[in-house]
């Protein structure tokens, strides 16, 4: 026997583990599976669509709340049609709505209720037309109250910081303001259409004076603002940074000049992360990166002007032929200055988006170049990872538009660019992780996603959605408070005139609130309740037009005359429902409304409507119950 | 009385005593769950490494090849940058696969006689339960033998080495000052146990440990079932890029 033994048993030789391979395996132990967080069936001939409001999707004239999987009700008014929702900051969103007394406002709706919180800068619609007022908001929707460059009616921009609860201005500045021909004033770059940057304003390369403002934590408190060509363009002519706290324009990023075919070279903003602000874009020049002779964006004969969209990709000039190159640049938020980028040839027509060759997802910049799909940190440049997909995959589905999520939704442009498509991907951004989930018609921002297929509706949450860790949704309880009651008086018209092809049709609408048989030994809550006179606090009327419905509204005659919903003049979703909001009702409230519907001649007896009482349900979110139907049927006479 | 002076004995040492057998006791237990955990995760590190290393080793090669074809047909500077990467990478996982593959099989595990006869002589003759120096060095020595005993399986050694210990401990003089020893005793028995007990979790912390001792609770058998299944996963991922590859290279031709 030896005395030297270890007083322990041996074995930490037998556990030198090699450590990367252990390491891919833990990795794969850790790569969750998507989570079904609800599922529907809707038919499989059903198309659906997902709502403008981004909430809902609307399938066979329902609307099916995308986190709860449970009916809603309609997007309000307010967010229909010509009414553009371009901003939701908490609990309010921003829109340009248009009333049925022809007025354009500015206003703040609560999303889920439809409630208007504020209404402002009201213009007739008229000059809305016409151009001479509009509303940019910043392209940042970083959750703090909204930035927007708004025309103040006389054709001057204004660029004015709103209290989202209120609509009041915080502060409010001519937009773009101080821009005129010399070095002096904020830092202002320019790209041209071969993608380079050149200082043309500003004491000196590089002017500090973001830096001066602000350290190097305060990069929350510069804010984002859009350049447009005009009011009323659609186009983005740069980027500004402003200083949140009184509207100084700290520098000033342009784009190339619109025109000449120069349109799809313009950079589009593709999110941030931190100080670094990340812009997209596609070029069209010749020469190669690698080859010193031809630089990059340089023609050999200078001219430099890319071809339109459609023409043959040759310079005029000189019969060099262009290529089209993919961009993207990574810009200081406080300075404007470049920090750095990247470009590579890419062979696809980029004339309709320019970023879908980028993207952003948790802080990583996601590049296809060629075959192969690569990630970058955007703070410094660095390569995290690279892949080659299998083939024919080459761009990316809503980039931009989904910073906060971890996962990519890239598909095969040969499938189509409209979703759903049969061989999508989800790539997840930090590691490179990639899902096959065919048939996705929709991405929230915590990696929610919505696919149909065969009739079905799925929700599903990518591995990590932050909406794994919220609470399920409730579900809907068997009752409310009250029972309701709904009565159609059958319309009928006549027709008189052998000339009008519609006809406006009046049907007459009773609802009851009805004490409910379960009533008896209710719970506290629901006698206060009814002791209060309300007992249910969000009541809808959802008005289901057919299809050959081509104009109708809504309003209530009794106890008073008030209009819900005007059709001709707000627009209805793609499916023609829509919700009017009628508050809160208590214990033996009825109210009358009518419906008018314009409808072709048929001379027989058809179904043209369908109502029904939405009422939220208390704890649901956004779910409803519809305690409630009536068939609305036209029968046609010619006695 | 002199009669009634020499049966007193100082309580505080009869109290040290009941609390370092206890001390002991755990710290056998402890051991010897530490000896299993390290036998079944020595067993699991080598059965993973002979399974899944020529796995990755494969992927990681079609994938270098998918690399260097796509780096090869644009020829743009950084494709054959990943493409190099691609290939050192490939490397690296089929030298693991060679390492694993050529990995000595650990020793066996001990008989499930032996474990109640090292778990007493671990209680026992513990260096941690040592009441000073000298029986400190006298217990490592000693405990050095009982481990390898143990670790041979060798039942009838153990049996000899726990009479062995008796007989010491018997003829071990008593110590003048013990109630100090005794307390010192006690509190290295106590960081002893507590350094066991880190050594374990530690063991629990390690990539495969977590697989095999938290996931699987040390079932062996479990973690190998899971172990197949996820071979069977980078199977299929094989497979998809090596379709890939071939579709490339078809392409090509």
């Amino acid at each position: 026997m030896t005395s030297n033994l270890p007083a322990r048993l041996p074995g930490a030789g037998a556990l030198a583990l090699p450590d990367a391979v252990a390491r891919r395996t833990a990795e794969l132990t850790q790569q969750d599976q998507p989570v079904i967080v609800w599922q529907r069936a809707v038919g499989p001939g059903s198309k659906p669509v997902v709502s403008p409001s981004l909430d809902a999707v609307i399938v066979g004239g329902a609307r099916i709340g995308i986190r709860s999987g449970q009916p809603v009700p309609a997007a309000p008014p307010g967010l229909h049609g010509r009414c553009v929702g371009f901003s939701e900051q908490g609990e309010v969103r921003i829109v340009k709505m248009q009333t049925a007394d022809g007025m354009v406002y500015l206003a703040g709706i609560v999303p889920g209720s439809g409630e208007i919180l504020w209404r402002r800068s009201p213009v007739p619609w008229s000059e809305y037309m016409s151009g001479r007022w509009g509303a940019s908001m910043s392209p940042e929707h970083a959750g703090a109250d909204p930035l927007i460059a708004h025309g103040s009616g006389t054709g001057e921009w204004l660029l004015e910081l709103l209290d989202p609860a209120t609509g009041r201005s915080t502060w409010k500045v001519p937009w773009p303001g101080g821009a005129g021909p010399g070095k002096a004033g904020p830092p202002e770059y320019q790209y041209d259409e071969h993608g380079e940057l050149r200082q043309v304003r500003g004491t000196r390369d590089g002017d500090d004076s973001g830096n001066a403002r602000h350290d190097a934590n305060g990069s929350g408190r510069v804010r984002l603002a859009r350049i447009r060509d005009s009011i009323k363009s659609g186009t983005t002519a740069g980027l500004a940074g402003v200083d949140e706290t009184d509207g100084t324009v700290l520098w000033r990023i342009r784009y190339p000049p619109a025109g000449g075919g120069h349109h799809w070279c313009r950079p589009v903003f593709l999110g941030s992360e931190g100080r670094c602000l990340v812009l997209a874009g596609a070029i069209a020049a010749h020469g190669e990166d690698s080859c010193p002779a031809v630089p990059v964006g340089k023609c050999s004969c200078r001219d430099g002007g890319a071809p339109d969209p459609g023409e043959p990709n040759i310079c005029t000039a000189c019969g060099g032929i262009f290529r089209p190159w993919a961009t993207v640049a990574v810009h200081d938020r406080l300075t404007g200055r470049r920090l750095w980028g990247r470009r590579w040839p890419d062979r696809a027509d980029h004339h309709k988006d320019p970023a879908d060759v980028a993207d952003m997802r948790g802080g990583v910049l996601l590049t296809w170049e060629g075959r192969f799909l690569r990630a970058w940190s955007v703070e410094d440049g660095r390569q995290l990872w690279s892949a080659v997909p299998p083939q024919g995959y080459g761009r990316f589905a809503w980039p931009g538009r989904r910073t906060a999520s971890q996962w990519a939704w890239a598909y095969r442009p040969a499938e189509g660019v409209r979703s759903p498509r049969a061989s999508d991907l989800f790539i997840h951004a930090p590691t490179g992780r990639s899902l096959a989930i065919g048939w996705a018609l929709h991405q929230t921002d915590d990696d929610l996603v919505l696919t149909y297929a065969d009739g079905m509706l799925t929700c599903l949450a990518l591995p990590g959605s932050p909406a794994l860790r919220q609470p399920a949704p409730v579900a809907a309880p068997p009752g409310g408070r009250l029972d309701w009651r709904i009565d159609a008086a059958t319309g009928w018209r006549e027709p008189k005139s052998a000339n009008r092809s519609i006809e406006r049709l009046s049907v007459t609408v009773t609802v009851t609130a009805i004490s409910s048989p379960a009533c008896a030994g209710a719970a506290p809550e629901r006698l206060t309740a009814d002791a209060t006179g309300t007992a249910e606090d969000h009541v809808w009327l959802r008005i289901r037009p057919a299809d050959r419905v081509q104009e109708w509204f809504v309003r209530q005659i009794t106890p008073s005359l008030e209009y819900l919903i005007f059709q001709q003049a707000l627009g209805v979703e793609p499916t023609g429902t829509a919700d009017c909001p009628t508050g809160a009702w208590s214990q033996g409230d009825s109210r009358e409304y009518e419906i008018v519907l314009g409808i072709p001649r048929s001379g027989q007896e058809s179904l043209e409507c369908v109502g029904t009482v939405s009422v939220a349900i208390p704890g649901a979110g956004s779910a409803v119950r519809e305690p409630a139907s009536a068939e609305l049927r036209i029968r046609w006479r010619r006695d | 009385m002199p009669a009634e002076l020499a049966s007193w004995a100082d309580p505080d040492i009869g109290r040290l005593e009941e609390e370092l057998a206890a001390l002991g006791e755990d710290l056998a237990r402890a051991e010897v769950e530490l000896a299993e955990a390290r036998g079944l995760l020595a067993a699991f590190t080598r059965a993973h490494g002979r399974l899944m290393a020529p796995l990755y080793a494969e992927l990681d090669e079609i994938e270098a090849r998918i690399t260097e074809f796509c780096a090869a047909d644009s020829g743009r500077p950084e494709d054959l940058r990943d493409a190099h990467s691609a290939r050192a990478r490939a490397r690296e996982s089929a030298a693991a696969a060679d390492a694993a593959a050529t990995q000595p099989p650990p020793a066996p595990p001990p008989p499930p006689e032996a474990r109640p006869l090292y778990r007493m002589l671990a209680k026992r003759c513990h260096p941690d339960l040592a009441v000073g120096e000298a029986d400190r060095k006298r217990r490592e020595a000693f405990m050095a033998q009982v481990n390898e005993a143990y670790a041979h399986g060798d039942t009838s050694l153990l049996n000899r080495l726990a009479a062995e210990w008796d007989a010491s401990e018997r003829t071990a003089p008593e110590s003048p000052d013990r109630l100090a020893r005794l307390r010192a005793a006690v509190k290295a028995a106590r960081a002893g146990l507590t350094q066991v007990r880190a050594e374990l979790a530690g063991l629990a912390q390690t990539r495969l440990g977590r697989l095999l001792l938290v996931e699987h609770q040390g079932d062996l058998r479990a973690a190998l079932k899971q172990l197949d299944f996820l071979a069977d996963e980078v199977r299929v991922t094989i497979a998809g890029r090596r379709q890939v590859l071939a579709d490339l290279t078809s392409q090509q031709r």
